[in-house]
């Protein structure tokens, strides 16, 4: 059963639930299977550069270390100016005001990762703010507010898109949009980026 | 990341730039030191869980020695790693067939022989910009966007072109569908990115012009907005 979310909205305090859908859930779930001639499925491991150890699943451990290569058990994250980004907390674990809107061209400065389709016990007490949701698209708009399932530094967006009797929470991360000029010439240069690590010499 | 563009009666080949990136954030030490990702080894295939059990009296042996931890590996350093085919008892195999397994929303279980994708939008034949177009609301109503690229110039020719679509699309307040078409099969297909990426049956050309600037923004969608009745 999905958690209770508390959305705080005009006078009202709707509990709601966030049902989960996703590609999976409309048209199936796919994957890759590798099979020999006498039916059985294979698996996957990790073969070391080496080739002396093969690894299973759950044999490798992530840790972080400090320069002169001790484990840390604690570290903080900070951005390239060297400032802390902060936790948010879940919001689930206090009522999430329902107040910010969006337009639609803001709409599609998002790439949306996660579907739900809100629900209530009593479906009824969602009447009054899906005709909300309808006179803002009337405008242009929706609702927003931010998503975060469990405490995270990394907050998204949840948007409301009312779409027949149904209210659509489409979560994702928005992106400051560009314009380019003629002089500006702008490159895909993740591949750069990924580049930044070096290979260590103690690799085996 | 290229895409061999066609529009009207001239084709070319651009670049795409995801309009999501990565932040740029790092780790650090309580006493301010860089901390940098470190994967290490717990333990591998001859003390998996499958070879332990296979032992007897495993209970005794793990009291009177820690059978289970290999003093020598355990907490070893690992950068690279190679993904193999295995058995249930961890033997590499290499003969072997691949299926694509499809499991259905009522159960039903679908298969066939592996079919890699094959990356579509910068081959020979252009990625076409269609004369379809529609209304960003109503787009929104119907599709879920997951990526969504900018098509950028790169010379001052490329740059007429592109902002002349932007333009295009910025007065008439639509998108445009953007799609490939198979002369074989003759039949519209998928979108694809990269070899073994992900299929996105529909895209959508969006286009913003102010001053001499242009937003081309191409929006990727593999999802329709709906649900199979009660989810």
């Amino acid at each position: 059963m999905a958690r209770i979310l508390t959305l705080k909205y005009k006078d009202l305090e709707l509990h709601v639930r966030l049902q989960k859908f996703s590609r999976d859930t409309l048209y199936g779930k796919s994957h890759v299977e590798k099979r020999g001639k006498d039916g059985i499925v294979y698996q996957h491991a990790n073969l070391t550069m080496d080739g002396t150890h093969i690894l299973p699943s759950k044999a490798i451990s992530a840790h972080y270390i400090d320069p002169q290569g001790n484990y840390v058990a604690e570290t903080l994250l900070v951005d390239p100016e060297g400032k802390a980004i902060p936790v948010v907390r879940s919001m689930f674990t206090e009522p999430v005001k329902l107040s910010k809107t969006i337009s639609l061209e803001d709409y599609f400065s998002y790439n949306i990762d996660t579907t739900y389709i809100l629900t209530a016990d009593n479906i009824e007490d969602l009447i009054p703010l899906y005709l909300d949701c309808q006179a803002l698209l009337e405008q242009h708009k929706l609702f927003r507010f931010t998503y975060v399932y469990y405490d995270t530094t990394a907050p998204r967006d949840a948007i409301l898109v009312p779409k027949q009797g149904d209210i659509y929470v489409l979560v994702g991360e928005y992106a400051e949009p560009i314009m380019l000029s003629q002089t500006e010439i702008l490159y895909s240069d993740i591949e750069e980026e990924e580049l930044e690590e070096e290979i260590a010499f103690e690799v085996w | 990341m290229r895409i061999h563009l066609a529009y009207e009666n001239i084709d070319t080949v651009l670049e795409l730039v995801p309009t999501h990136r990565p932040q740029k954030r790092f780790h650090i030490t309580p006493q301010g030191e860089k901390a940098n990702y470190q994967r290490m080894i717990k333990f591998d295939s001859t003390l998996s869980d499958t070879h332990l059990l296979q032992e007897e009296d495993l209970g005794e042996k793990i009291k009177k020695a820690d059978v289970d931890i290999d003093i020598e590996l355990a907490g070893k350093k690992v950068h690279h790693t190679s993904r193999i085919t295995v058995t249930e008892d961890l033997e590499p195999v290499y003969d072997y067939s691949i299926y694509d397994m499809l499991t259905l929303p009522d159960g039903t279980v679908k298969e066939r022989p592996h079919m890699e994708t094959i990356g579509n939008i910068n081959i020979s034949i252009p990625v076409r910009i269609t004369d379809e177009l529609e209304d960003p609301k109503d787009l929104m109503l119907e599709y879920v966007f997951r990526k969504s690229y900018y098509i950028t110039h790169y010379d001052g020719v490329t740059y007429k072109f592109l902002y002349e679509i932007a333009e295009y699309l910025h007065q008439t307040k639509k998108f445009a569908r953007v799609d490939t078409f198979n002369p074989e099969t003759k039949k519209r297909e998928p979108l694809i990115l990269t070899d073994g990426g992900r299929k996105f049956p529909r895209a959508y050309l969006s286009g913003t012009v102010k001053g001499k600037k242009y937003r081309l923004v191409l929006f990727l969608s593999d999802q329709e907005l709906k649900t199979m009745g009660g989810v």
